[in-house]
């Protein structure tokens, strides 16, 4: 595996159940007796009527009854207390966890043009999803970090499996907030997520807990009990040229890289060399850095700029950790290898998995690979090779993120332009 | 040249040769983007044509405008992936719009002012909320919109797109459609006027479609109205053929009859003196008598006379009856008798009767008549080998002109129809076989009255006649009776 490989593909298992290797029905009703869970969405306009058609649907996929949870990701423009209010009253006695997002994945289908919900409503006695909202996100990260640190403590409800969070995608430094989530967090304990999103406006991303929506927050939840945890992370972007390093930078600010200025750097490989920072730069290039893996071996996490000071000609990376000194790869995006790496991302996951269906799957997918790169055929060329990698019946929701959140060599990462999976696994007995 | 001399010369080599392969690799990845710009754009090209292919493909010449109007809806909705789309078509300036919006019939809507401004003047496609726009007309094409629709909510991420196509006169074919959450990107991909020829070529098929449909309309209404018209002509131009006949028939009748009638009169005083000298003359010969049998010869003669008279008087109708309720079937089967010594043993006689038969209004004597000469006429017409057929059926006959002209009326009749297979009639002589003194048969045998007096019994009674016949098809005599007691209409 050369190091491009590596890059572009990579799963982690923290928590390695063995391999089942029952044959695929019979673990799959195995499953279904621990952790059942169902996905439904809607892509009507009005909250209430969307929210109750999502939720239904979940329960239905679920094989009726009522849900002990249920994560709740919405396209903007929908009122959403509304929309969480009709989803709650659907679904009495669970909690809600979730965010804004610019599309949402439920099932086979991506929805990022209409307005659309996507429910996934999970029932389980042996595991235990507990849901958190922390405020003040911007203001002090680190605190946010340690807030739901703290709030994931619970030895009541059994060992710690997984933390899923899913803070404001504009503003706050996701970098240290997850420093300081898995300094508090017990060793070993994955943390996965996406960042909300809005509809390419970057304006205002929502964070919610049951009822209430919140801007400025990390929304999430902690998955309690023994459960199995697998998790993909692939990018599919190539480098370009040589390793260059970050020469100053200024809190998530990158002003300088090998000595010129970053958007000078930028510009000379995007087309027509435009003055301004739209969608399509965004996603076209992006900044890698270098990350020391478990046996020696080298990963990137790529980053993409969300902002441009045209004084400085500085960009700003979300996230932080690009700091001067840090040495960097400039990457394209490369359609073909953003499909291939995700696959066999996927594939990965199922083979290390021995082919046992998950109970759910969670994908965290960069906004700017669905419609943005793929058009229509987002779905045909993103969605289904993964699906019938893991499971075409496996539920499955996610969202099109601001920015993507998972374990690369050992530590918890904030990435852009790639996705990642997460898929819960009932343990063998 | 010393090593660190030589290395440094080697740094610069491998720099600027770096240099190079950096340009050359700017240069890809810029070919690169404007690849993936292109091959994006050709896709949604593509994706557009299909759907404009399938959209012309769909159409057929019997489409009405409503299919043409739902199939173009369909495809917008699922090229834009948008929540409604709306058709407005404006007739004839006026002040209402047609508006299309989700399943049904198309509504009519009161268009604002403003929305009717813009529409009279048009400036291609354009994409709310724009900023030149004047808010009254951008609140107007929100209602029309949102008005319509079950969501009236704002939502401030949504957008409107519309786009009018002017017709050549008065028509004007327009559609809008509401987006959701389309932001300046998506706007610019899907919806931008400017660059999408796509948007103007399925608002000028749909412009075309709105006037298309309604010349359309317009040419079906027109040709049946052309169609309603001439079957209408057709209708009174045969009733008046028949109505001119009838009267032709009916003046000749009437004008036959006043003369037979006139003779007869005049006849029937002069035969009364000759059959009462007759009678006084024989009784005074006595009975063994000198010229005796001379004076039964005259008095026989003169009977005979007296019965022709009153036949003639029969068709003048200025014969007394003496008309009388009277189930027809019942009459029937008691004269089958006479109609079978009439026949002859050569000729099959069958009866096909109705059940149930009105009761009609006759005077017995008279219908000994109709019968007696329509079954001579048979036998002769087989010349004694042969069939004939007598059915009785209830009718029903509204107002015909041929009817108002032999005087009957519309309402129920009683018809009985009498049927041989024998040598039939050309058409000469069925035009005049109703004619008094009218015969094809041999001097002496026919006296060409029996038809004259049939005709005469059955216009008094208030009925009429009607005649089918083809030379070797046969003969048919209809004979309608009105219904008794009937209320006459
Ligand atoms: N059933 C029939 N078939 C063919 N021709 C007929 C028939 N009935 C009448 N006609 C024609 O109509 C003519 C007129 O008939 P109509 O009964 O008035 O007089 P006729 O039979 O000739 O003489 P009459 O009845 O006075 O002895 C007939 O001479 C014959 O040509
Ligand atoms: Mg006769």
């Amino acid at each position: 595996m050369d190091e491009l490989e590596r890059a572009a593909r990579r799963t982690f298992a923290p928590r390695l159940p063995v391999g089942d290797r029952r044959d695929p029905a019979a673990a799959r009703s195995a499953v279904g007796a621990r952790l059942r869970a169902g996905v439904g969405h809607s892509v009507l306009r009005d909250p209430v009527a969307a929210g109750r058609q999502a939720a239904q649907g979940a329960i239905a996929a679920l094989g009726g009854g009522s849900a002990d949870f249920a994560l709740v990701f919405a396209t903007e423009g929908y009122a959403h207390e509304a929309l969480l209010g009709a989803i709650a009253d659907a679904l009495p006695g669970a909690r809600l966890s979730g965010c804004s997002a610019e599309g949402v994945i439920a099932g086979a289908r991506s929805h990022e043009r209409e307005h659309a919900v996507a429910v996934l409503a999970v029932r389980s006695a042996a595991v235990a999803f507990r849901p958190f909202l922390v405020e003040s996100y911007g203001r002090d990260p680190a605190a946010t970090g340690r807030a739901i640190a703290a709030a994931c403590a619970d030895p009541a409800v059994g060992p710690l499996a997984a933390v899923v969070v899913l803070p404001d995608g504009l503003r706050g430094d996701a970098g240290a907030l997850l420093d300081a989530l898995e300094g508090a967090l017990p060793g070993s304990v994955p943390i996965v997520g996406g960042a909300a999103a809005d509809a390419w406006r970057y304006e205002r991303t929502q964070q919610f807990l049951d009822r209430r929506v919140a801007s400025d927050a990390v929304a999430g939840f902690a998955i309690h009990g023994e459960v199995g945890v697998r998790i993909g992370v692939s990018h599919g972007c190539a480098p370009i040229g040589l390793e260059r390093v970050i020469t100053r930078a200024d809190r998530g600010w990158v002003e300088e890289i090998d000595g010129r200025p970053a958007w000078q750097v930028f510009r000379e490989y995007l087309d027509a060399e435009p003055d301004h920072l739209d969608p399509e730069g965004v996603v076209y290039l992006a900044l890698a850095s270098t990350v020391e893996g478990p046996a020696g071996s080298r990963t990137l996490v790529v980053r993409t700029p969300s902002e441009l000071d045209p004084e400085r000609g500085a960009l700003f990376f979300a996230g932080g950790g690009l700091d001067a000194g840090v040495a960097v790869r400039l990457m394209r995006r490369d359609a073909a290898l953003v499909r291939e790496s995700a696959r066999a991302c996927a594939e990965d996951l199922a083979v290390a998995a021995g082919h046992a269906a998950p109970s759910l799957v969670l994908q965290f997918d960069c906004a700017g690979r669905g419609r943005l790169l793929f058009g229509e055929r987002t779905d045909a060329t993103i969605l289904d090779p993964l699906r019938s990698a893991l499971g075409t019946d496996v539920p499955w929701i996610g969202f099109q993120t601001f920015g993507e959140i998972a374990p690369v060599g050992g530590r918890a990462r904030y990435h852009n332009y790639t996705v990642v999976f997460c898929a819960l696994y009932e343990p063998p007995r | 040249m010393t090593a660190p001399d030589e290395a440094e010369g080697e740094l610069a080599r491998l720099r600027a040769q770096n240099a190079m392969l950096d340009d050359q690799l700017k240069v890809l990845v810029r070919t690169e983007q404007r690849l993936f710009g292109s091959q994006r754009a050709l896709d949604r090209e593509l994706l557009r044509a299909r759907a404009l292919a399938d959209l012309a493909l769909a159409s057929s010449p019997q489409d009405t405008l409503d299919g043409v109007v739902r199939r173009a809806m369909a495809l917008l909705a699922s090229l834009f992936r948008v929540d409604r789309v709306v058709v407005v078509s404006r007739e004839g300036g006026a002040d209402d719009l047609l508006v299309w919006t989700g399943e049904g019939a198309p509504a009519r809507a009161a268009a604002l002012p403003a929305l009717l401004g813009w529409l009279a003047a048009p400036q291609g496609p354009a994409v709310w909320p724009t900023s030149g726009d004047p808010p009254e007309r951008l609140r107007a094409l929100f209602s029309l919109v949102e008005g319509l629709g079950e969501h009236a909510a704002p939502d401030p991420s949504a957008s409107l797109a519309a786009l009018v196509a002017p017709g050549e006169s008065d028509a004007v074919g327009v559609f809008a459609w509401r987006t959701t959450r389309m932001r300046a990107l998506f706007l610019a991909e899907s919806l931008s006027p400017a660059h999408d020829p796509f948007l103007q070529l399925v608002a000028d098929y749909l412009r075309r479609a709105v006037e298309g449909a309604r010349l359309a309309a317009a040419l079906e209404r027109r040709r049946r109205e052309l169609a309603e018209a001439n079957d209408r002509l057709t209708a009174s131009l045969s009733s008046l053929r028949e109505a001119q006949e009838a009267l032709v028939q009916a003046q000749k009748m009437e004008a036959v009859g006043r003369l037979a009638g006139g003779v007869a009169h005049d006849f029937n005083n002069m035969l009364a003196i000759i059959l009462g000298s007759a009678s006084i003359a024989l009784r005074r010969v006595g009975p063994e008598g000198a010229l005796r049998e001379e004076l039964e010869t005259i008095r026989e003669a003169a009977q005979r006379s007296a019965d022709l008279t009153r036949q003639l008087l029969t068709v003048a109708r200025k014969q007394a009856s003496a008309p009388r309720v009277m189930d027809l079937n019942a009459a029937l089967a008691a004269r089958r008798n006479l109609i079978v010594r009439l026949l002859g043993d050569g000729v099959d006689l069958a009866f096909d009767v109705a059940e149930v038969l009105f009761s009609v209004e006759v005077d017995p004597t008279q219908l000994d008549q109709i019968v007696t000469n329509l079954a001579v006429n048979a036998h002769d017409a087989t010349e004694g080998a042969g069939r004939v057929l007598v059915r009785t059926a209830n009718r029903r006959f509204e107002d015909t002109e041929a009817m108002r002209a032999a005087g009957a009326r519309p309402g129920d009749y009683a018809e009985l129809a009498f049927s041989d297979d024998g040598c039939g009639m050309d058409a000469p002589t069925l035009a005049r076989a109703f004619d008094p003194f009218f015969t094809t048969k041999p001097e002496g045998k026919g006296t060409g009255l029996g038809l004259a007096t049939v005709y005469g019994i059955v216009k008094q009674g208030g009925g009429f006649l009607e005649v089918e016949s083809a030379p070797g098809a046969g003969t048919t005599f209809h004979v309608y009776l009105p219904r008794a007691g009937a209320p006459r209409a």
